[in-house]
């Protein structure tokens, strides 16, 4: 695992030591990163990894076992209504009543927020295509789910949160709407006083907007740091179809085996030695879907499992 | 005022401002589908009192207008389930403030549906001549204290349960206990009804240590579900 502590910049989300049990036998387990203020930090992880739990848990949603949750500098379970005043939250589907009309949906959350916004709100619905009275006499449930995604957004962006948490926001969007969604998180943190966690599937979203990746998986961080050292910090190798079995395996830290040869992830600091023990390797930036995938993969020396 | 007065009245205004949010939010859940059905349940009883202008009309009228309230704090209970209590988890109000809201709504159905049966008799006692308002006042304070026993059992179920389905099972209980209750009324012998109106009577003779011990009561089982209710929802996962 590699950690990574801001030193100057303040923190707009710290986790330490987090942990939770489930009956069904999975463990999010001494979960610890910190987000500085003014960044944007991409969650990934496999399907089941515990990317929905984290954000569960900022959200007091689900009860922590153990460890410390303090969004910008407070304690989410003791100042609860203080961190929810400022929290922005999409999630992948939408927490709004299914049926409610859009043109109400202003009138039920604005009360909620002391800080909110009403023109701010509206022209997020004009720049969202929400706007109108075609628009607003439709119901939560009639809107598409790139729509919920966006209407709930607008919400989030209207009443000065600090810290936007959005759980796979991009995937019920197009490549347009995502590269939009991209620029406006961009925007929305130019300020240094306004931060962002998202978890995606998406890494092409990652590779353009985070500026920090924090890695799930098994329950278990992996990695949390700058996204430039996440991608430095791994290192593809490939070689022929024999060459696999040779690797030191202990620093494989996964492999998968084709017909004409192997892809295997090592760590930077493992390359030397990884390529004295079979010279002749080809090396290969390792892209965030190369370290998902292969981090997810067992190996023993023949290859995946 | 010094400053920890002024902390203090702060934070009964903050406290004050999260529990009427989550009221309004309580509120519009209930009334999502429209408001214009609810006039209508409310006015429906008094049809049927003045269609029937007899006993078993106003025991009728009452049991539906009772019903009606304590049907509504069900209901809220299944549509937290149904919207996944997703936005109430988002707000920023404290759970024991958004369970205490509840309360407050159930209290105000209930004194509601109390004037609402107030109301019912004083139309019965115009409509029928030999109608005794007075006899008939103690019903009054018998919704109030049903539609609170509604409240006390049913919102720490409604927060206990997941299921939708299980609640919908649970109202159509309720009802049916409400139907056969009227149904037993109107068919039990008279004279077992008339010493049952006979105990409301020597009760209603001695009204002010009766009100005072039942009020007692009332407001310390209200209080024990309150109790169960916010330690279930504090607990509560999604």
């Amino acid at each position: 695992m590699t950690a990574f502590t801001p030193q100057s910049t303040p923190t707009a989300l710290s986790v330490t030591g987090v942990t939770k049990h489930y009956d069904s036998g999975f463990t999010l387990e001494d979960v610890t990163f910190d987000l500085p203020a003014g960044y944007i930090m991409g969650l990934i992880g496999p399907n089941g990894a515990g990317k929905s739990t984290l954000i569960k848990l900022i959200l007091n949603m689900i009860r922590r076992d153990a460890g410390d949750i303090h969004v910008l500098g407070l304690d989410n379970l003791e100042d609860e209504e203080a961190v929810k005043e400022q929290l922005g939250v999409v999630f992948d589907s939408s927490y709004l009543y299914e049926q409610w009309k859009v043109k109400d949906v202003e009138r039920i959350v604005a009360p909620l927020y002391p800080t909110w916004n009403h023109d701010l709100y509206q022209r997020r619905l004009v720049d969202f295509g929400l706007a109108g009275k075609e628009n607003g006499s439709k119901r939560i449930k009639s809107l598409s789910r790139g729509m919920q995604m966006k209407l709930m957004l607008a919400i989030a962006l209207s009443h000065d949160a600090k810290l936007l948490i959005l759980d796979e926001p991009t995937s019920g969007l197009d490549v347009l709407a995502r590269d939009e969604l991209m620029d406006l998180l961009h925007a929305y943190i130019e300020d240094g006083e306004h931060s962002v966690l998202f978890s995606t599937h998406i890494t092409a979203d990652l590779e353009r907007a985070a500026d920090f990746i924090t890695y799930i998986t098994g329950g278990r961080l992996y990695f949390t740091g700058p996204k430039d050292e996440f991608e430095e910090s791994f290192k593809l190798v490939k070689g022929g179809p024999d060459e696999l079995a040779q690797l030191p395996a202990d620093m494989v830290l996964g492999s998968h085996v084709y017909e004409t040869g192997f892809d295997a992830l090592v760590r930077g600091e493992n390359l030397a030695t990884v390529m004295r023990a079979v010279p002749g390797l080809a090396v290969e930036r390792a892209s965030i879907d190369d370290i998902i995938r292969l981090t997810n993969t067992r190996h023993d020396n023949k290859g995946v499992l | 005022m010094s400053s920890v007065a002024r902390g203090a009245r702060a934070d009964m205004q903050s406290r004050g401002h999260a529990l009427i949010s989550a009221m309004r939010l309580d509120l519009v859940y209930l009334f999502a589908e429209g408001v214009f059905q609810y006039p209508l349940i409310i006015l429906m009883p008094f049809v049927f009192l003045l269609a029937f202008r007899n006993d078993f009309g106003y025991m009728l009228s009452v049991s539906m207008e009772t019903y009606s309230f304590g049907a509504l704090i069900v209901t809220m209970a299944v549509v937290d389930v149904q919207s996944g209590y997703r936005l109430r988890a988002l707000m920023p109000v404290a759970r024991h403030i958004q369970v205490l809201s509840r309360y407050v709504l159930g209290l105000m159905m209930a004194l509601i549906a109390s004037v609402m049966v107030a109301l019912l008799n004083l139309v019965q006692s115009l409509a029928v001549s030999d109608w005794s308002l007075a006899a008939n006042m103690p019903m009054t304070v018998g919704a109030l204290l049903i539609v609170l026993a509604i409240v006390t059992i049913w919102i720490p179920l409604g927060y206990r349960s997941n299921s939708v389905n299980g609640l919908q099972v649970g109202l159509l209980v309720v009802y049916v206990i409400f139907l056969a209750v009227l149904l037993m009324w109107s068919e039990l012998p008279h004279g077992f009804t008339a010493s049952v109106l006979g105990v409301f009577a020597v009760l209603g003779s001695h009204a002010v240590p009766v009100a005072v011990v039942g009020l007692a009561i009332a407001v310390a089982l209200y209080a024990v579900s309150y109790a169960i209710s916010a330690r279930i929802y504090q607990r509560k996962e999604w």
